[in-house]
């Protein structure tokens, strides 16, 4: 289950990324898509689906009767939010604001997303950034025709980041400059997570853990007690580090996927420098009631020193810091 | 005769411990990979259509394969068998690649493989290749309607199942390519009625409002202001948020909001007024819904800017993974609910769903509402609430069968609506058959009346005969085939099918009075009886005789061991098939059967020779390709230890010392120790005429001396005895002595 996707370098606006995270195997055991596992006869079997959500392996691991329906269920929403927040799909409300500079009508769910990106750009003073995308795509593209970016190019592209420039309300959503454009990758993940968990809650399900790349626990393991959780710290895995119940885990390893084959040029760039991360972190990883929170919270803190973290996090009383080394 | 035993020993464990793997192997293993990749690959794509240049990639949902000149595409390819059943005569499908115009015409077809008797290469009965191009430039577009173009091929007796299912499985499979892919302007009929839930428009709903709160079929989302500030004071919301709160008391509503699907007849009918409900019906257009929106409190659902650009902005629908919104245009407001206890409310709006949207309404769905605070001239945050609505059961039809089933169950009908075609057009020969069965099974239970008689028998016998070789082989072809057996083997592997075996009737027909023939006589009913081919051995072999040519017996220890020649004809050919039925289909040409009889000797040379060859040896060695060769003749004589009766009667004397019978059996199949084989009895009843016969078998001539107490009768036995004498007989000497 220590699922590693492709190390090295990044796929254009891919949310490629290691699996930081793993379920512990004495958990859950060997799990299939649909493998039906039980640790006793009396207990419902765990079953666990496993799949893809923006382009991240995703799963659902719960013990229901009626788990594949609801897991039907829960793919149909990871289907839907694909279509608002994946780069991959240029039918994507994304997609379509980045290539248009507007977008009528925007989803609620855009909408709720980039409020909270608001909250956390303005916590980390400006560090996290979605607007960052423009240097982020110069980056990817240059890389992958093995060539470092182009110091006039990069300084346009820089120019264009600013988290000012985003206007939205109900009706719209739009840039100030031609040229800016979105990532919500180091968010969506979370806040589909959660999304799917709010869907699972409206059935009256409990005790279910969603993993969208990012990990939000609805109540507890089936089998009594909490989600145990695993950390992968490049390669090391800590096994059973933080237990989750009712709470959300994202971490975030910036050089685990670098833009260049020499692995130096980590993904998750500076907003305000427009460079990758020049913090010594090799994972960040973060609990808060809500999975979006957690993810955008993991991506700004790898730019980010131990006392200016501490001194964020002062914003989210409800959110902590799990690992950062 | 110890070799005998163990071939037969042999081959009757090798037979059951096949058959028990085979039954043992999964059902599940038939063939649903579509095969059309195999068949292109070996085809080029300029061969099926002389414009096209190569094969695009199969597309996901249906096994079809676009045709393309210089990257453009110019029809799809696609294989009958892939895509509707194509079983023939032979009980296999015939294969044939066909290719198809975006106007649905048919561009090109090409036979891939079949194993139809009458379709074989070198056949001048008909050409199978040309009976298939000449499909190309067929329009189907007339046979999307029902009743079709009403072209129909000319009946040909045998060939018309083959011809049939050519022309019904090319038809088919071309016009679900066409429905799928929409060629030709055609389109997907309408998915039947019963595939998916309905709403049950017969269900009326409670009458009270809270009747229908507590039914499900109003839900109800209530916001308060203290819910809402405590939701903008939440962490992952701005900071700001929480610096504008909403300052009434806590308890205060914001929104208490109600949503139905009003399209729904029973709900239609409760909560609107007459003129509403035609307003409603003239608002929803066919396949459409719509849904009920009735608020109260200060915070509206319709927003404002609506006004500016007719976009509700506040909510969405959201169904699987379908987002709806709506648009001020298709809606319309009412000002009263009028239904016992409703309450007051200030907007309530009827929302129309285009069909394109395909929202249904028996599934569940979500209306999510938007709440905005607005901080500051130009920053806002923004929440969702959900209100969940799940149509209750009772007005939901549930569907009887998945799409899946009903095309099963069409794809069945169609495969009856054949056979039934085919039966019908045969039912002159079907009867022929019948009462060709009847008479036989007459003859057996009556044969003791039937063999006291030589010359009736005699006659009996070649009137008999000659109608099987005449009707049943030459006219009807109802010859039946070791190939028969081996497809019933490899369908057991990979799922058995009635259907499959059914649609040849006289086949079908004669299998089945062969297998209950089987239980009661064993083999001869069939070999002895109503084999063409071997009527026709035995009749070229009667007038050898008229024409007294010499006839062979071989030495008993040859015959014995030859015997066993046919077992492994047969074995081998069973092994062949658990590989590869079509590989076996080939080797099965050791029998002379179609050359013979479904093509009358029309045929390639190399089969006639061998044919004429057999027929030949026949001359000298009666039913030579019977007795040593025919594996469909092993096939039936395994069984022969299972017969009910033996009711070929014996005395205690046959074989000991009397070998009047078998001398003259005519394929050797008594023992010279008087037992008869029951796997090479061909029950032609001879020895049973001998055995009534008071001028030729000893015991009767006995018996009749006996009562007439004539004391010269010993003599008589005596030389009776002595016309026996048998002299390569093993127990020759013994007799003699
Ligand atoms: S042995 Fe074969 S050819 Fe002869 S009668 Fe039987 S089935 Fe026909
Ligand atoms: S003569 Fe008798 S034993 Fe021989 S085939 Fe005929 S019925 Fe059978």
């Amino acid at each position: 289950m220590n699922t590693r996707l492709k190390q090295g370098k990044a796929p254009m606006n891919a949310i490629d990324r290691r699996r930081f995270l793993t379920i512990s195997a004495a958990a859950v055991g060997v799990a299939g898509a649909g493998a039906l596992l039980g640790r006793n006869a009396t207990s419902q079997a765990l079953y666990r689906w496993e799949g893809v959500a923006l382009g991240t392996s995703a799963s659902i691991t719960l013990a229901h009767p009626e788990a594949e329906r609801i897991v039907a269920r829960a793919r149909a929403e990871i289907a839907r939010l694909e279509g608002v927040f994946s780069l991959y799909r240029a039918d994507s409300a994304l997609s379509r604001l980045n290539a248009a500079g507007k977008l009528e009508q925007p989803p609620f769910e855009l909408l709720e997303c980039l409020s909270l990106c608001g909250t956390v750009n303005a916590a980390t003073g400006g560090l996290f950034d979605p607007s960052v995308q423009p240097v982020w795509r110069l980056y990817a593209d240059s890389y992958d025709l093995g060539r470092v970016p182009d110091t006039a190019a990069l300084a346009a592209a820089q120019a264009l980041v600013g988290w000012g420039g985003v206007r939205m309300d109900a009706a719209r959503i739009s840039f100030a400059e031609p040229g800016m454009a979105l990532t919500l990758n180091g968010v969506a993940q979370g806040f589909i997570a959660d999304r799917v968990a709010t869907l699972l809650a409206s059935e009256g399900l409990s005790d279910i853990l969603v993993d969208t790349g990012e990990m939000r626990a609805l109540g507890g393991h089936p089998h009594g007690g909490a989600w145990p959780i695993s950390l992968d710290v490049e390669g090391q895995v800590l096994p059973n580090a933080v237990p989750l119940r009712n709470l959300a885990l994202a971490s975030s390893a910036p050089r685990g996927t670098t833009f260049d084959d020499a692995r130096t040029q980590g993904h998750i760039l500076n907003p305000a420098t427009g460079t990758p991360s020049a913090q010594p972190w090799r994972l960040v990883s973060v609990t808060a009631p809500q999975a979006a929170l957690a993810d955008a919270l993991s991506s700004a803190f790898c730019l980010m020193s131990r006392e200016e973290i501490a001194a964020a996090l002062t914003a989210f009383p409800s959110a902590r810091l799990v690992y950062l080394g | 005769m110890p070799l005998v035993r163990i071939v037969r020993g042999f081959a009757l464990g090798v037979f059951l411990a096949v058959s028990s793997v085979l039954f043992a192997l999964p059902a599940a293993a038939q063939a649903e990979v579509p095969q059309l990749p195999q068949f292109t690959a070996n085809f080029p794509a300029s061969s099926l259509v002389p414009e096209a240049d190569a094969y695009g990639p199969m597309l996901e949902d249906i096994p079809v394969m676009p045709l393309l000149r210089a990257g453009e595409i110019i029809g799809y390819a696609f294989l009958n068998s892939d895509i509707v059943s194509s079983i023939g005569y032979s009980s296999r499908p015939i294969d044939i690649l066909a290719a198809i115009s975006p106007d649905a015409v048919l561009m090109g077809a090409s036979m891939r493989r079949q194993s139809e008797p009458l379709l074989q290469s070198g056949s001048r009965a008909l050409d199978a290749r040309e009976l298939v191009q000449g499909y190309t430039g067929r329009d189907l577009k007339p046979e999307a309607v029902p009743g079709g173009s009403g072209i129909d091929r000319p009946y040909i007796s045998g060939i018309s199942t083959s011809v049939r299912v050519i022309e019904d499985s090319l038809v088919r499979a071309g016009l679900k390519v066409a429905f799928t892919l929409g060629l030709g302007g055609l389109e997907m009929p309408a998915r039947p009625e019963g595939t998916y839930d309905r709403v049950n428009p017969d269900v009326a709903a409670p009458e009270t409002w809270q009747e229908l709160l507590d039914a499900g079929l109003l839900q109800q989302l209530t916001l308060t202001v203290g819910t809402v500030n405590a939701a903008f004071a939440a962490p992952d919301q701005p900071p700001a948020a929480a610096e504008f709160p909403l300052k009434r008391a806590p308890d205060e509503l914001v929104i208490d909001l109600y949503a139905t699907v009003i399209s729904v007849p029973g709900m239609t009918s409760r909560m609107l007024r007459e003129i509403e409900q035609i307003d409603l019906a003239t608002m929803v257009e066919e396949g459409g819904s719509a849904i009920m929106i009735g608020a109260r409190g200060p915070y509206s659902w319709r927003g404002t800017a609506y006004r500016y650009d007719g976009q509700y902005d506040r909510i969405e629908l959201i169904q699987g993974d379908k987002t709806i919104r709506f648009n001020s245009r298709d809606q319309m407001s009412i000002y009263r609910i009028h239904v016992e206890g409703a309450p007051i409310l200030d907007e309530i709006g009827l929302l129309a769903i285009p069909a394109f949207a395909e929202f249904d309404p028996t599934k569940p769905w979500r209306l999510q509402l938007l709440v905005q605070r607005n901080m500051g001239a130009i920053d806002r945050a923004y929440l969702t609430y959900g209100l969940d609505f799940a149509l209750p059961s009772n007005f939901i039809i549930p569907a009887e069968m998945t799409v899946a089933q009903y095309e099963a169950a069409q794809e069945r009908a169609a495969k009856v609506a054949m056979r039934d075609s085919v039966w019908a057009a045969r039912t002159p020969e079907i009867a022929g058959l019948a009462a060709m069965l009847a008479v036989l099974t007459a003859a057996f239970f009556f044969q003791t009346y039937l063999t006291r008689s030589a010359r009736l028998t005699f006659w009996f016998r070649i009137a008999y005969l000659s109608t099987t070789l005449v009707f049943l082989g030459w006219y009807s072809n109802a010859q039946l085939s070791i190939v028969n057996l081996m497809a019933l083997l490899s369908s057991l592997r990979t799922g058995f099918e009635w259907d499959t075996f059914t649609m040849e009737p006289m086949t079908f027909i004669l299998w089945f009075s062969v297998a209950a023939a089987l239980i009661f006589w064993g083999r001869g009913a069939y070999c002895g009886w109503l084999c063409p081919f071997g009527a026709l051995q035995e009749l070229t072999n009667r007038l050898a005789k008229l024409l007294h040519i010499p006839q062979w017996t071989l030495p008993w220890g040859l015959n014995e061991r030859l015997w066993a020649v046919k077992y492994i004809i047969f074995l081998g050919l069973f092994g062949v098939t658990l590989t590869s039925l079509d590989t076996a289909i080939r080797y099965a040409e050791v029998e002379p059967f179609r050359t013979a009889i479904t093509l009358k000797f029309m045929r390639a040379w190399p089969f006639t020779l061998y044919l004429l060859v057999l027929l030949f040896i026949g001359l000298f060695v009666e039913r030579f390709y019977c007795r040593y060769l025919c594996p469909l003749g092993a096939a039936l004589a395994i069984p022969a230890r299972i017969r009910m009766f033996d009711w070929i009667k014996r005395y205690r004397e046959c074989g000991n010392p009397c070998q009047i019978c078998s001398n003259e059996c005519m394929v050797q199949s008594i023992h010279p120790t008087g037992e008869i084989n029951p796997n090479e009895c061909l029950s032609c009843l001879h020895c049973q005429v001998q055995y009534q016969s008071k001028t030729v078998c000893p015991v009767v001539i006995k018996q009749v001396k006996r009562r007439d107490k004539i004391a010269t009768g010993v003599h008589a036995v005596s030389a009776a005895i002595e016309r026996t004498q048998f002299t390569n007989h093993p127990h020759a000497v013994k007799v003699a002595e």
